[in-house]
């Protein structure tokens, strides 16, 4: 079973999750309408025969209220001009009938691709918060709400994005998805999601269940537990270690030139005399269809050498299952909108308490610091690590005419750092 | 610099601080003598639901400047929606629960 398959069997398994969760969530969602500081209204829905027969003729209505109500499906596609250098690459070949010193022919040698091209298909429920314009008038798949990273929602109830297109960009094709599925309650918050983004080879999967308790209308924490799935196996550098492989004698048990035999190249000896009588030799490499790649040893380790490390390396990494990690997470949440000020901040943290449930343990993140040049150092101990997310949105209408406003967010999973920021003023004249 | 920027988000968020009239809230003021006038709010989907009894929270209906029993308000972010009072008979409209969440439906859907 190659990565790829072992990355399909994890996402198998995640569906299972969904499923999973959507039936449990059915069964306790129970989603009544609490009115507060109300008595008698409440008393009167004590259910008897006749209402109970009323609730299940309701039930096809409010599936389509809980779930389909407000929910969008969009197929959308467009084409776009392909990425091209501004400046043109021109090659000087050898005329075809004639010698090295006749007049040579100049070949434009600028890639071009092909347009780029981009469709898909999704339904989506996800609600803006009250900050949030709608970027343009429809759907197309391209949308990138606050709701989908923030831990809280804009709306209390189910939303979901179940979004799949295909993309081609500077030529290569690829295919991108996104399905989010979550539960917002007073009390809880339980989330599922996918994602796959082709042209980056990015891939995560996610799921959490979070017990919330709201202190006031705007602030609430959480806490709970995450699944999270990451491919690489970090700190783990395969062919590091391959070459650094010695024996008793201290002397390399594979020098680096054998890497090429691996694949089928073969370095042939040989020796020549320059116009000065000094006579020089070298090794020169032939692939594996026989033709010469490189002239010397120099000059196959600086460019064919490079590149099959870095198959050897996707080769070795390959072998590895997916991991996947249950860890604790707590979160806040804080949303205020006015007119004239608005501020949303949110705080993830997921505790150093992280246990794998698949993947080999000895490559996972635990072992990331514990990787040396012979291998993994023996008797090395686990480390657990913090990760965290935090994010805010803040506007503010000083007056009329100037307003000011921040948003940010910064993730730290594994050793991945993302962040991005941005700050301004508007003057109205 | 953590003090400024804490102190640059407590001052504009306890200036708007009207924590009851937060989101999006159906607020049914109301009286004990007039209970039976009421209407069954609870009916209403996808919005905050209260009820107040000027009994218990004087200074808030004296401040929402509430001068009819029962009367039915849909706030939305600190802002009134719509305000419906009961007429001379102390009854609200028949359509009051309608009318409401037509505002309603039309505000959650501008989210999506």
């Amino acid at each position: 079973m190659n990565r790829k398959e072992k990355t399909q069997e994890l996402t198998n398994k995640f569906i299972f999750i969904i499923v999973v969760v959507i039936f449990a969530l059915f069964c306790v969602a129970a989603q009544g309408q609490v009115v507060q500081e109300l008595g008698s209204v409440q008393e009167k829905n004590l259910i008897d025969g006749f209402e109970k027969t009323k609730k299940k003729s309701k039930f096809f209505k409010n599936i389509y209220e809980d779930i389909l109500k407000y929910g969008t499906i969009y197929i959308a596609g467009n084409v776009n001009n392909p990425y091209q250098k501004q400046s043109i690459d021109y090659v000087v070949r050898t005329n075809p009938s004639g010698s090295l010193y006749d007049v040579p022919v100049v070949e434009d040698a600028t890639e071009y691709h092909e347009f780029d091209y981009r469709y898909g298909l999704g339904i989506r429920r996800i609600a803006r918060f009250d900050y949030e314009n709608k970027e343009k008038a429809y759907y197309d798949g391209t949308e990138n709400n606050v709701a989908l990273s923030s831990p809280t929602a804009a709306f209390d109830g189910w939303e979901y994005l179940f979004h799949w297109e295909k993309e081609r960009e500077r030529g290569e094709i690829f295919t991108n998805h996104r399905y989010f599925l979550r539960h917002t309650g007073k009390y809880h918050i339980a989330k599922i999601e996918s994602r796959a983004e082709g042209n980056v080879g990015f891939e995560y999967n996610s799921a959490e269940v979070r017990a919330r308790l709201p202190i006031g209308k705007k602030f609430s924490i959480s806490a709970g537990a995450i699944l999270r799935t990451h491919q690489q196996a970090f700190g783990y550098n395969p062919v590091e270690i391959w070459l650094n492989e010695t024996n008793e004698n201290g002397q390399a048990l594979n020098p680096w030139y054998t890497l090429g035999f691996e694949y089928g190249y073969d370095d042939i000896y040989y020796t020549q005399q320059d116009a000065l009588g000094n006579y020089i030799s070298d090794w020169y490499w032939t692939d594996p269809d026989g033709n010469i790649v490189a002239n010397t040893d120099l000059e196959f380790r600086e460019t064919v050498f490079a590149d099959l490390m870095n198959r050897y390396n996707r080769e070795q990494w390959a072998l590895l299952d997916a991991f996947a990690e249950v860890a604790p997470i707590v979160g806040a949440d804080y949303y205020i909108y006015r007119d004239k000020f608005w501020l949303h901040s949110y705080v993830n943290y997921i505790l150093p308490y992280h246990k794998y449930i698949q993947g080999d343990e000895a490559f996972s993140y635990l072992n990331r610091n514990n990787w040396g040049l012979g291998g993994l150092i023996q008797d090395s101990s686990l480390e657990q690590w913090d990760d965290y997310q935090a994010g805010i949105v803040m506007g503010w209408n000083i007056s009329s005419k100037l307003g000011i406003f921040v948003e940010g967010e910064y993730t730290k999973f594994w050793d991945t750092e993302i962040f991005k920021s941005t700050i301004g003023l508007n003057i109205e004249l | 610099m953590k003090l400024w920027i804490a102190i640059l988000l407590l001052i504009p968020t306890l200036t708007f601080s009207q924590s009851y009239k937060d989101g999006l809230v159906v607020i049914q003021y109301s009286a004990d003598f007039v209970k039976t006038h009421e209407v069954d709010i609870g009916e209403l989907k996808e919005v905050e639901l209260m009820r107040l009894y000027l009994t218990q929270h004087p200074k808030i209906f004296e401040k929402e400047n509430i001068k009819y029993l029962p009367t039915v308000v849909l706030y939305h972010n600190g802002k009134t929606i719509v305000r419906i009072e009961s007429d001379i008979s102390l009854k609200l409209p028949d359509n009051t629960l309608t009318e409401i969440q037509s505002h309603i439906n039309k505000i959650v859907k501008q989210k999506f």
